[in-house]
């Protein structure tokens, strides 16, 4: 199969449904929040943005280059996680089977946002798993 | 870039780049990465192909990550960068 076909196939193939971990920004002088996002299966593949929500987008977005990137060279991909992993180091956040936009549980539950207060709720709604504090 | 002392050198200089008044850090942690052999892979965002780099060990294809370009640089990534240069030194 060549490249280009081979390109497509994996274009047309929905994202797995990893788990999304989102890291809370710390304070920064020029109070301007900064949020990161990875997967949980993949922590590697990693994203950012000055809101959940685009830290979010962007993350999902360059998913499969990052996969086409593995595939080309022969690296395994991960099967998605069936539990979330226990936090890492104490400092994240959301772990949601697809993302926290991705199935929100109504149509209120959704980003962006930043006040942590406003996640804890989110994620209360969205069904998803808060990990840390 | 090779050894005990630089590698301490790196991670000293890995993380100044995560510090909180600090604006960018990106292109000095995919420099870091290049300097033990990582490579560029491509781009991985459609639609802002510089604003996540791609980096992987060609030799050690399971080490890879992306580094996010503009804006400071969390904490997180630079710890991952951590990782992928200790885990290449006891490969």
């Amino acid at each position: 199969m060549n490249r280009v076909l081979r390109g497509l196939l994996d274009s047309l193939r929905p994202p797995p449904p990893y788990h999304v971990r989102l890291h809370w920004p710390p304070p920064r002088p020029d109070g301007v929040e900064w949020w990161l996002a990875n997967f949980e299966e993949l922590p590697g593949c990693m994203a950012q943005g000055t809101s959940m929500g685009e830290a979010e987008a962007k993350l999902w977005r360059i998913l499969p280059g990052y996969l086409r990137q593995l595939r080309r060279r022969g690296v395994p991909l991960p099967a998605p996680l069936t539990a979330p992993a226990a936090s890492i180091e104490g400092i994240s956040v959301v772990l949601a089977p697809g993302g926290v936009q991705a199935q929100p549980a109504e149509s209120g539950a959704t980003l962006p946002m930043g006040a942590v207060g406003e996640l804890r709720s989110v994620a209360a709604r969205a069904d998803v798993v808060l990990v840390g504090s | 870039m090779s050894g005990e002392v630089n590698l301490e050198q790196g991670m000293a200089l890995l993380v100044d780049l995560s510090r909180a008044d600090r604006t960018t850090g990106g292109l000095e942690v995919g420099a870091l990465l290049e300097a033990w052999g990582f490579v560029h892979g491509g781009p991985v965002d459609t639609q802002e192909p510089e604003q996540a780099l791609f980096w992987i060990h060609p030799e050690h294809p399971q080490l890879h990550m992306t580094v996010p370009i503009g804006g400071p640089l969390p904490r997180f990534v630079v710890d991952y960068a951590a990782h992928l240069i200790r885990t290449l030194q006891t490969e």
